[in-house]
């Protein structure tokens, strides 16, 4: 049986954890932190896991999502403290190797909005707002971006530039997108397709975009369902299934 | 001894003046001062403006109660339950104006009001449509660093006028400890031009000085007035003390949603801490 988009989502973001990493995520990261959880209790990664929780971990032994990223409750075999204002200055100094930021909107040129559909004035939608996501977009060696795979989403032009891709590109800092159904590169050339979710079609997920022309790579991979080994260590921190109701399907 | 600064509710209110701006202590659902937020919200306070990092739970009650003429901050979010429900109605039908910041620009900014220097550098933000609106407002410049020539964010200095900081236990005089996440509140308190202090546990010196290798988070040369609020976080959590009723939360959520949350203060929260 395939796997729900949401679990292969998990492991698209989690695969890019490389052993060494400082890896961070922000609130509202439900599927991040199951990323991180999947890179640790199953693929066995060895990095600092740190977030707005403020825990410091280095192989957890068990963890656990809830409602709110920020919940201290979730990991519960921490270091210490480090606050979020030295997570901050880490970054400044162009030391975090790797975070994930959700998006309402991301164009071609990774310009990502989570300001206002619409107007800045006057919105249709006033969204949340991005967080972090305009300090930290142009200082994070790499970033991978999550959304839904939605003509609404992956647009030709944002309505607002809450965080600006043109620096990342230019510069050649890994910026990828993970939709529920691929794997999408950034580069000076565009967006690419890199890789598609097993049993979907190439042609059905470049023109399901709202603008966003997607070239293909030279090789497109597959990401292929998830192991029931690989399930497990997902299902061990989101026993609840919090993240089916993401709505990533 | 310093001034004994304890003080109830109701006169701490007091310390607030209409048009002020605040900020508050924690995130979402974390370590928000619930029992005095609900104490301004009966006390008919207005025009105020709300400062903050990650706002939640606590930033929604003051719009919901319309106490807010402005509000600032880098993310207003119920996470998993949705969009920051009375925010998102406030800004849209512009009953409240909105600055969205972004984290980093918000620390440097209290940075620079703890320090009480004009401004502070940030990296990274250049290129985002945030920098417009900043300038306009005369919150962020474009400047050139005076060494190099690049291009760099001035965040002028943030000091607001009151800090509302829950935490877990305090003297009488001030002398603060948080345990667990901190978030960027002890920048908060130095920042602020009064500080006032809900603790879990109002402890003597002598509970002090008996974990005195802990950092005072706050301490008696910067507080206005501390209150004895146990349970004060509720519904958010209080970590390790209390975890955050989710239940409560997505409740709230929905009445909001709906139009109807201050019904839902005035059912569970009035009463709470009278």
């Amino acid at each position: 049986m395939p796997s729900r988009p949401t679990d292969m989502m998990i492991k698209c973001l989690g695969s890019f954890i490389k052993d060494g990493d400082y890896v961070f995520h922000g609130l509202n990261s439900i599927i991040p932190q199951l990323a991180m959880a999947y890179a640790s209790l199953y693929l066995r990664k060895d990095f600092i896991w740190h977030g707005v929780t403020e825990q410091f971990m280095i192989d957890p032994k068990s963890f656990k999502v809830y409602p709110s990223s920020g919940d201290p409750n979730s990991g519960k075999d921490h270091l210490g403290i480090v606050t979020m204002v030295d997570a901050f200055d880490i970054a400044s100094k162009g030391l975090m190797d790797l975070m994930y930021f959700g998006a309402a909107q991301i164009d071609e040129e990774a310009n990502i909005n989570l300001s206002v559909i619409g107007d800045y004035e006057n919105p249709r939608v006033r969204l949340p707002g991005g967080a972090a996501v305009a300090y930290l977009y142009p200082l994070v060696k790499r970033i991978i971006i999550w959304s839904r795979h939605d003509p609404r989403v992956l647009v030709k032009k944002v309505d607002f530039i809450t965080a600006s891709g043109r620096r990342r590109i230019e510069n050649s800092m890994e910026t990828l997108l993970c939709t529920n159904k691929a794997l999408i590169e950034f580069t000076k050339d565009g967006p690419i397709l890199r890789a598609i979710f097993e049993g979907l079609d190439v042609n059905d997920v470049i023109s399901s975009t709202g603008g966003m022309r997607i070239n293909l790579g030279s090789e497109v991979g597959v990401i292929s369902s998830l192991s029931s080994n690989e399930l497990e260590a997902i299902t061990s921190a989101d026993p609840d299934g919090l993240r089916y109701e993401e709505n990533y399907g | 001894m310093p001034p004994d600064k304890l003080m109830n509710l109701s006169d701490a209110i007091d310390i607030i003046n209409n048009d002020d701006e605040i900020t508050i202590s924690g995130i979402t659902f974390f370590r928000n001062p619930i029992s005095f937020l609900t104490a301004i919200i009966k006390s008919g306070k207005k025009r105020l403006s709300f400062i903050d990092r990650e706002p939640g739970f606590g930033l929604d009650m003051l719009v919901a109660a319309k106490l807010l003429k402005r509000v600032r901050a880098a993310m207003a979010t119920f996470e998993h339950f949705g969009l920051s429900p009375s925010v998102r109605k406030g800004v849209e039908k512009h009953e409240v104006e909105y600055l969205e910041d972004t984290c980093g620009a918000v620390v440097a900014g209290l940075r620079a009001g703890a320090q009480g220097i004009p401004f502070m550098p940030v990296r990274g933000i250049l290129g985002s449509d945030l920098v417009r609106i900043h300038e306009k407002k005369g919150t962020w410049k474009v400047i050139n660093d005076p060494f190099t020539g690049e291009e760099i964010i001035a965040v002028k200095a943030i000091e607001p006028d009151v800090a509302i900081i829950h935490l877990h236990m305090a003297d009488r005089y001030g002398n603060a400890v948080i345990l667990g996440p901190r978030y960027e509140d002890e920048l908060k308190i130095k920042a602020a031009k009064k500080v006032i202090l809900t603790v879990e546990k109002l402890v003597n010196e002598e509970d002090l000085r008996k974990r005195n290798l802990e950092l005072l988070s706050a301490n008696s040369y910067r507080v206005e007035a501390v209150v004895s609020s146990p349970n004060g976080a509720w519904p958010t959590g209080m970590y390790p003390y209390y975890r955050p009723q989710y239940k409560a939360i997505k409740e709230y959520y929905y009445y909001a949603k709906n139009g109807n949350a201050l019904e839902w203060i005035e059912t569970n929260l009035y009463k709470r801490w009278s």
